[in-house]
């Protein structure tokens, strides 16, 4: 049961993962291990090692910029910034994950009505 | 990026990373790795265990497999693209050569004579062509030039640019006659296969590849190769030096293009773009067998060099 649970919880994060990201570079600027830790810390990802693939692909498609900056202890980081068109994205999953969730929502809740 | 501290777990997790990302392209493969260092890097400074990031990290097959997913949507277009470049040169090209042969040497020919009534000819005055002879050959650049242009273009419209233009100088044999219009023949083939490549391919079941397309190549070669031998051994044709090396050399290259040999398609290519070129110093009503024949071993070959692509010889 765990493990099919498990099974469940990975198909749903890989589609949403992206707007994850998104959502937490709205809040501000981050770099990857801030990403990954709140990611991890919200259970969002099971493996930190694919949110990096993930991210060069958001850079290639205009939708996260990077720059680095120095550290506390002088090492180079690199910041992922949210473009305008990681924006306007962001504000379309919004809406359609409202609709989704709203609706799936209904539907579960109408079948514990049934039991 | 440190990498020479990161000794241990770490220093091979990363070298197994290196190693699963060895087809994506250079750029790519140093970006990843690095900002997996960087990860690693940070992750110690908070006094984690090389263990535990390693675990958080997941296995490297997973992470090369993310890279590798979004890399090959790009490398199909962009393979695509190179190809459609190709296939655009070509078409100028065979719009240049056929300007040439049918502008300047067919007039002389009297194909006219043996032309048969029933196939739709030419209504196009030669009287006219030796006074307007560069004009005529516009004839044939243009639609050389404009499918050209379509396997250049980029915008999302493109598709139907190609398409239409296939349309169009395939229509143009029926418009001005066949006995010009035969030389459109390469135009014609080249135009198709620029719409071909503006489509993604569904992959074929391993071993079963390109089956038809061998099968075509091989029988082009080996068609005439037996007629050539039955030829030879009839004594229709003489038997001498020329004779052995053009059976020999059709043989091998329909065996070859059967097994999927790129060579053999080389040889195809080389074999028809040496027929058509001959087009242009042949004088005789066999200009035209040399035309289509040319055209048809050309692309046969181009056909198979384009598909078969070299990791996957069958």
């Amino acid at each position: 049961m765990e493990e099919q649970g498990e099974k469940i919880a990975t198909n749903i994060r890989k589609g949403v993962l992206e707007y994850c990201v998104l959502a937490l570079l709205a809040q501000g600027d981050k770099y990857g291990l801030e990403l990954a830790d709140e990611l991890v810390e919200r259970n969002l990802t099971a493996s930190e090692g694919s949110l990096y693939p993930l991210l060069a692909r958001m850079k290639t498609a205009d939708l996260v910029t990077t720059r680095w900056e120095e550290s506390d202890t002088g090492r180079r980081r690199k910041y992922y910034a949210m473009t305008d068109r990681g924006a306007s994205h962001l504000r379309q999953f919004d809406a359609v994950w409202n609709e989704i969730s709203g609706q799936v929502g209904e539907l579960l809740g109408r079948r514990h009505e049934h039991d | 990026m440190n990498m020479t501290e990161n000794h241990g777990a770490v220093g091979k997790y990363l070298e197994a990373l290196d190693h699963e990302l060895r087809k994506v392209p250079p750029a790519r493969r140093e970006a990843v790795v690095a900002d997996l260092a960087e990860h690693i890097d940070e992750a110690r400074e908070r006094g984690r265990s090389d263990d535990q990031i390693i675990a958080g990290l997941g296995p490297v097959q997973a992470i090369a497999a993310e890279v590798q997913a979004d890399f090959a949507d790009g490398a199909v277009e962009m393979e695509q693209r190179a190809k459609r470049k190709v296939l655009g040169f070509i078409a100028l090209a065979a719009g240049v050569l056929a300007a040439v042969v049918d502008t300047w040497i067919y007039p002389s020919l009297n194909v006219d004579e043996f032309w048969p009534d029933w196939l739709h000819s030419s209504a196009i005055n030669y009287d006219a062509s030796t006074r307007f002879g560069a004009g005529l050959m516009l004839l044939f650049l243009l639609p050389g030039l404009m499918v050209a242009a379509g396997s250049m273009m980029k915008s999302p419209a493109a598709r139907i640019c190609r398409t239409v233009a296939a349309v169009i100088v395939t229509a143009l044999p029926f418009v001005i006659g066949f006995n010009l219009g035969v030389f459109y023949l390469p135009l014609i083939v080249a135009a198709w296969m620029i719409v071909g490549v503006s489509y993604p391919r569904q992959q074929r079941a391993q071993g079963r590849r390109h089956l038809p397309l061998r099968m075509t190549a091989g029988l082009a070669a080996g068609v005439p190769a037996a007629a050539l031998l039955a030829g030879l051994a009839t004594g229709t044709v003489e038997t001498g030096v020329l004779g052995i090396t053009v059976l020999a050399v059709l043989v091998l290259a329909a065996v070859g293009a059967i097994l999927g040999l790129r060579a053999a398609y080389w040889v195809l290519a080389a074999c028809g773009a040496l027929l058509l070129v001959a087009s242009v110093f042949d004088m005789g009503m066999l200009v035209l067998g040399f035309w289509i024949a040319g055209t048809i071993y050309f692309f046969a070959g181009l056909a198979g060099l384009l598909r078969l692509q070299p990791a996957q010889k069958a």
